[in-house]
């Protein structure tokens, strides 16, 4: 389960939590998920995470950067 | 035959469990200690969170604290669990040991608690991404992390269950559906008591998990105690990082 507390202006991302039952390798990798987020388009995200997961070598187990980007669209 | 360590059974707090377990996964980075299984049990019982979990949404704390049970936030992702009952192993090693896939080294680990349940009668088999299940109900959840090549995986065999308790600390938002919660709960999980018919000690069980992981891996183990270094490091994490108020609420 995701719990997302997010801080929206218009379209564009201004902060972001992301918190759950997930796993994510490395741990500490979160923040950077999370920075990658500020500022970003609300129909970007899913390619903000990709493009990071794929940069840093991060592995998320649990949910999909779509799953997360389908959610915030419905806010 | 290859030889890794077997430390000698623990019984503590939740914090400095989490912090022993961090401590050997340093200690191994370091090259001071070779790979090690440990097993370990909760005094007093704990929930403890995972990694990424929002604390308050996860557990009752002020219940929890009225109940002597403590609560720890884990180095590991995944959600949150009552440990009570059960015995708890964890395994520090060498990725290279195991697989590089995270999927199929929870698989092979896994495959070491199954093995042994095996020798009581018990048919477990592994659910993707990181349980072990009997005739579809949870009897062991499992957790890791990675650092610089090396594996610590830690998880629970649950050796009887109190779904009740269980309940009283973890959050569910409304009575109903705590109530429909236990009730599907009690359908979801079992134990060792109620698989193997017959009561189980915890060196019974510590034994065969143990053959377990020997048979899965291809080694032997020696018994040993923490180092010295693995003490120190687990004392101070324990009391700088897993007892504090700022780890256990970070998220």
């Amino acid at each position: 389960m995701l719990r997302i507390d997010v801080e929206i202006e218009g379209n564009v991302i201004k902060d972001i939590r992301i918190a759950g039952d997930f796993f994510i390798h490395p741990e500490e990798a979160i923040l950077l998920i999370e920075n990658s987020l500020k500022g970003i388009e609300k129909n970007r995200v899913a390619e903000t995470i990709n493009h990071l997961l794929k940069e840093k070598s991060i592995k998320i187990i649990g949910f999909e950067p779509r799953d997360l980007e389908e959610v915030i669209a419905r806010i | 035959m290859r030889e890794w360590r077997l430390v000698k059974r623990i019984e503590t707090n939740g914090a400095m469990q989490m912090a022993i377990d961090e401590a050997i996964l340093i200690a191994r980075v370091r090259g001071l200690v070779p790979n090690t299984l440990r097993f370990f049990t909760w005094k007093p019982a704990c929930v403890t969170i995972g990694f990424f979990q929002n604390i308050e949404q996860e557990v009752d704390v002020e219940k929890a604290k009225a109940m002597g049970i403590d609560v720890v936030r884990r180095y590991t992702g995944g959600g949150a669990v009552f440990h009570d009952k059960e015995l708890t192993y964890s395994i520090v090693l060498d990725e290279r040991n195991v697989s590089f896939d995270i999927i199929e080294s929870y698989r092979k680990i896994c495959g070491c608690i199954i093995q042994g349940l095996r020798s009581f009668g018990i048919s477990a088999e592994f659910t993707p991404i990181n349980d072990i299940v009997v005739n579809g109900r949870k009897i062991s959840g499992n957790a890791q992390t990675r650092k610089e090549g090396f594996v610590l995986q830690h998880g629970t065999i649950l050796m009887d269950v109190d779904i009740k308790k269980m309940f009283s600390v973890l959050k569910v938002s409304d009575e109903k559906i705590r109530d429909k919660m236990v009730k599907s709960a009690e359908e979801r999980v079992t134990s060792i008591k109620r698989e193997a018919r017959k009561e189980i000690s915890l060196e019974e069980l510590e034994r065969e998990l143990k053959k377990g992981f020997e048979k899965v891996f291809g080694v032997k183990f020696k018994e040993d105690e923490l180092t010295k270094e693995e003490l120190e490091i687990a004392e101070k994490l324990c009391k700088e990082k897993y007892s504090t108020k700022e780890w256990c609420f970070w998220r």
